[in-house]
């Protein structure tokens, strides 16, 4: 399960890439792809090295939310890109 | 449909018909390629070009077995530079540490691993392949070795169905992330072979509770994708997520189609490259117009609330079965033949040990 207290990275074979002809972002893995959106991008760009609870504590200084919603709603993105295949976690 | 027409979203190259397995499932068409007619090195870099400037994002590197291509290096190297994801889809059995190194090193994203089964006797029978299994799981290991990602893609048919479980404890333990389920599809020389292959219902049901208790399992640390044969549903599949609106298929001498099946449909005259362009015949050709969205559709799928979601199903399965490529796919409950079909397939389900017809080449006889 994921938690406050775990890091994600990008499975292996997964990668972020900009989709110029659509003009968007996508996660390309193994036989799949996932369009994700200007705030999903940042926050896994942010992920990196942080755990849930300290990216999330960054994220709601920096867009003035409130903590809970923000903690809430990072989770369910990430358990969502987990159980996909496109995360993995520790 | 209302929106313009998007380009495809990726790519399957059928680099060659070759194969040293030969699959009584595989669903090349029965008349293979032989491989003075392939494409050329040049041919296939062209064609990566052209996918990528049409915003493809990724290309699966298939056949046959696409390792039996000396250049499959060259072409990774060159859908890498072009920022293409690069797939390979192969037995394993022509792969060895060396090989894998270099298709590493010319950039290669992820390899996808078919297995027959897990015991060799089973495995050698369905492909015709002796030592398979060892040769499969020595290739898995190079793969992991090598820290590339990996997809096991377990065949099934009735004769390893009940092999499921095993299966997928031997995925966990190698700790693999992505597992596919892929019960044969009824083509080419997989449809030759139906009364051979297809599982009954019962086995089905136990393949269908077995994924579903895996998935719960394995949840965020495996992910299954499993595919059934689609004889007992009573709706048909997405057959490629809709004809011609996401993928384009080359095959091995540069026709050009919207799925591997698709020349079964002899009344569509396909393009082909170097003739015409990828675009040309994604967005001009009449045969991939012909059954693309919702406006080819008959009655009742044009009244259907799932005429966007499952697309009409299956066109040269509608033609398979039905003997009209327009009409329902009868995998479909509202199709007049489904019921014959049903039937059909609980009655081959039932006939026990039927001789496999192992794919060959022959180029005499079409469609023989």
């Amino acid at each position: 399960m994921l938690s406050l207290a775990s890091t994600v990275r990008l499975a292996a074979g997964t990668r972020l890439q900009h989709d110029a002809v659509r003009e968007r972002w996508v996660l390309l893995g193994p036989e799949r792809m996932l369009i994700v959106d200007d705030m999903a991008r940042l926050i896994l760009e942010r992920s990196h090295g942080l755990t849930i609870g300290a990216l999330c504590q960054a994220l709601a200084a920096e867009f003035d939310a409130p903590l809970a919603t923000v903690e809430t709603d990072v989770l369910a993105l990430f358990t969502s890109m987990s159980e996909k295949g496109f995360l993995r976690h520790d | 449909m209302t929106d313009a027409l998007s380009p495809p979203l990726a790519i399957l190259l059928e680099l060659t018909h070759r194969c040293p397995l030969r699959c009584a499932y595989c669903s090349n068409p029965l008349a293979l390629t032989p491989a003075a007619d392939e494409l050329s090195t040049a041919d296939w870099c062209a064609i990566l070009d052209q996918a990528a400037a049409q915003g493809m994002l990724q290309v699966h590197f298939s056949g046959g077995e696409p390792m039996a291509r000396a250049d499959l290096p060259q072409l990774v190297a060159h859908a890498s530079r072009l920022g293409l994801y690069s797939n390979l889809i192969t037995s394993g059995v022509l792969l060895n540490e060396a090989k894998l190194a270099v298709l590493v090193e010319a950039g290669l994203n992820h390899v996808q691993l078919s297995f027959q089964g897990l015991d060799e006797a089973g495995a050698e029978a369905l492909s015709g392949f002796k030592g398979g299994v060892a040769k499969k799981q020595a290739a898995l290991a190079c793969v992991q070795a090598a820290d590339l990602a990996l997809t096991l893609n377990f065949v099934i048919t009735r004769q390893n169905a009940d092999q499921l479980d095993a299966m997928l404890s031997y995925a966990e333990q190698h700790g693999i992330a992505r597992v596919e389920v892929a019960n044969t599809q009824y083509y080419g020389w997989g449809l030759q072979n139906r009364a051979a292959l297809i599982p009954s219902e019962a086995q089905l049901d136990a393949m269908s509770t077995l994924v579903a208790a895996w998935r719960e399992r394995v949840k965020g640390r495996m992910v299954i994708d499993y595919v059934i044969p689609d004889y007992y549903a009573r709706r048909p599949k997405a057959c490629m997520g809709g004809w011609a609106q996401r993928f384009l298929n080359v095959m091995p001498d540069g026709t050009l189609l919207p799925c591997h099946a698709a020349q079964t449909l002899t009344h569509l005259d396909f393009p082909r490259f170097p003739a015409s362009t990828l675009a040309e015949a994604w967005f001009e050709s009449p045969a991939f117009a012909a059954y693309r969205g919702t406006a080819w559709m008959p009655e009742p799928c044009s009244g259907c609330d799932n005429k966007e979601k499952d697309w009409g199903g299956c066109r040269c399965q509608a033609l398979a079965l039905a003997g009209n490529a327009s009409t329902l796919d009868p995998v479909c409950e509202h199709s007049p033949q489904h019921q014959q079909v049903v039937t059909m397939a609980r009655r081959e389900a039932q006939l026990g040990d039927v001789p496999l017809q192992l794919r060959r080449f022959s180029f005499a006889v079409e469609g023989d």
